[in-house]
């Protein structure tokens, strides 16, 4: 005979909202991050909060870590997680760098 | 008072009546949805005259129409304005326009006062095929397919004809996949997990991939015009949001294959690709945000009036960034692990989060072509936003975000008591159901569906004067 059937991870009751806030900062931090990141380009704030913004990539991480561990993720998921988050770190820099070589191309 | 049509184009015309039948299925999508609303809290209300899964159906049909509606009338709008001509066929696009708008109101009629029929081919010929937002029967679906053609053709001949612009060349391409996904829907097959399959196609696709590339396209078009955005930025930006919907769009289709009986690997493509979807409605927000602001500081800079020509469709373009990142991003992403999802699948939370990502997403965007179109009708050359323009906004977006917050309430209340604590049982669904969290829940989606319908009063209110406020003449 083969194993139980799998029904369902099974998730604590306490852990359902930890879980959907957790993944509900995962964007909010996201957004934060590339929200520093444009205005700082923009210069509409000093490249000192670059800081901040790296900062609120960190709180992503860490949120993310923390979903994977509560949703009971396989570890194969949680490492493809943590490389995609820092493919994220990259993403508004290379929109950037794409945007000024365009205006560059467009000013000629 | 000015009742002359600017319009240099019979295209634009032609955008503007789909427009308006849009913005009547929008009143009627509201109208079904409070009576629906109403149903939830006392179930005697219309009993025997219109059952609960009569006025959903049409609340929800009518918003996927609406939008259709809208987005054909955006193309035919911005056609001639892109390609530099009048838009090929216009006489054929303008028949097309009353032969589908006919056919809708038929299909409509039935539902309403046929609603149901017997188990029989008829029935999916006549009245409705019965499956979930695109009930259309048959005869209709074939209609649509007849009028999309040829709507296609319209915009393709005219295309080649004309001036050929990365904006076309993305809605070009859009359409085809958009009208071309409407098919999969068509098929029948008496296995329900191979017919929810392909019907996922039409449904998902549409949502999650092509209207959003819609969106994309409209809101570069809209950036150009109102705010005067430079068409290579915003192209480059435009091309990279297609890459990133399609990229992650596409294989997100796997979060509605984890329970259907499909094979266990779309968890994994499900989970994966879903994770990346909200990743390019960050880049839209982003993007509308870097666009105005940047355009804005350059006019600054010289000296210019810093002011956009269109303020209340900058308004709901701005809404749009805003909403699709949390209706369609941040309520999509919280309940789309599977492991999270087998306890949200088919609670109040789906309902939230399709409140909040529909008007995020698509109607914001909507809502500002229509803007569009009423300052290209009166050649208005800035529009200034009126008090009917503020309290539409604000009430259309306060009502929506109340919804999705007293929805999301009574879709933790399920997860919680209905599928957590007593198993997602038959007994354990009543349960929840009259738990306090829902009833309350149920009570405030009530009152601020109203508020929502309030504000669709002051915004067609709006749309019809604004014209005549006296900042707005010329």
């Amino acid at each position: 005979m083969s194993g139980p059937l799998y029904v369902r991870p099974i998730i604590e009751l306490n852990d359902f909202l930890p879980i959907f806030v957790s993944a509900s900062l995962i964007l909010i931090f996201g957004a934060f991050y590339a929200g520093i990141v444009t205005l700082v380009k923009m210069q509409k704030l000093k490249k000192l909060y670059m800081f901040l913004a790296y900062f609120f990539w960190i709180l992503q991480i860490y949120c993310t870590y923390f979903l994977t561990m509560k949703i009971h993720s396989q570890p194969f998921t949680v490492k493809a997680m943590m490389i995609a988050m820092f493919a994220y770190l990259m993403v508004p820099h290379i929109y950037y760098y794409l945007i000024t070589k365009s205006e560059e191309r467009y000013e000629k | 008072m000015q009742s002359q049509s600017n319009f240099k184009y019979e295209s634009q015309k032609l955008g503007s009546w789909y427009f308006t039948v849009a913005m009547i299925l929008f009143g009627a999508q509201l109208v079904l949805g409070l009576v629906a609303a109403i149903q939830f809290i006392y179930p005697s209300f219309l009993y025997d005259i219109l059952d609960f899964s009569i006025a959903r159906m049409i609340h929800i049909n009518a918003l996927v129409v609406w939008m259709l509606y809208a987005m054909i009338g955006s193309v035919y709008y911005l056609l001639p304005d892109e390609t530099g001509i009048e838009t090929v066929g216009i006489g054929i696009g303008k028949l097309l326009f009353w032969v589908l708008t006919l056919a809708v109101t038929v299909v409509i009629l039935v539902f309403v006062f046929i609603q149901v029929g017997p188990a029989t081919q008829a029935t999916i010929w006549l009245i409705t095929e019965g499956r979930e937002y695109i009930e259309a029967p048959r005869w209709a679906d074939i209609g649509i397919v007849v009028v999309v053609v040829g709507f296609l053709i319209n915009t393709f001949l005219t295309a080649m004809k004309g001036r050929r612009t990365g904006i076309m060349t993305v809605i070009l391409s859009d359409m085809i996949a958009l009208a071309g996904l409407y098919l999969a829907g068509m098929y029948f097959t008496d296995n329900i997990s191979m017919d929810q399959y392909w019907w996922w196609w039409v449904i998902h696709l549409w949502v999650e991939a092509t209207w959003e590339v819609m969106v994309g396209a409209l809101a570069a078009y809209a950036l150009i015009k109102i705010v005067g955005a430079k068409r290579e930025i915003v192209e480059m930006w435009l091309w990279i949001e297609v890459a990133m919907l399609f990229g992650s769009g596409i294989l997100g289709l796997g979060h509605h294959y984890f329970w259907i009986g499909t094979p266990e690997y779309w968890w994994e493509i499900g989970a994966l690709f879903s994770s990346l979807e909200p990743l390019p409605l960050i880049g839209m927000f982003i993007h509308v945000l870097y666009d105005w602001g940047k355009e804005k500081g350059i006019k600054e800079g010289s000296g210019e009036d810093t002011t956009s020509n269109n303020t209340p469709a900058l308004i709901w373009l701005i809404s749009n960034g805003f909403g699709n990142f949390l209706g369609a991003g941040v309520w999509g992403f919280f309940h789309t692990l599977p492991q999270v999802n087998i306890y949200t699948h088919g609670t109040q939370f789906t309902a939230a989060h399709g409140h909040l990502a529909f008007f995020g997403a698509y109607a914001t965007i909507l809502i500002a072509m229509f803007y569009m179109a009423v300052q290209g009708k009166y050649g208005i050359k800035k529009l200034r936003a009126t008090f009917a323009s503020k309290m539409a906004i604000f009430l259309i977006s306060f009502g929506v975000l109340g919804m999705g917050v007293a929805l999301t309430i009574a879709g933790y209340e399920q997860v919680l008591i209905a599928r957590a604590q007593l198993g997602a049982t038959w007994n354990a669904f009543f349960v929840a159901q009259n738990q306090m969290w829902m009833s309350q829940a149920m009570d405030w989606r009530l009152i601020m569906g109203i508020v929502t319908t309030v504000g669709f009063v002051y915004l067609v209110k709006d749309l019809l004067t604004i014209s005549k406020n006296p900042e707005n003449v010329n």
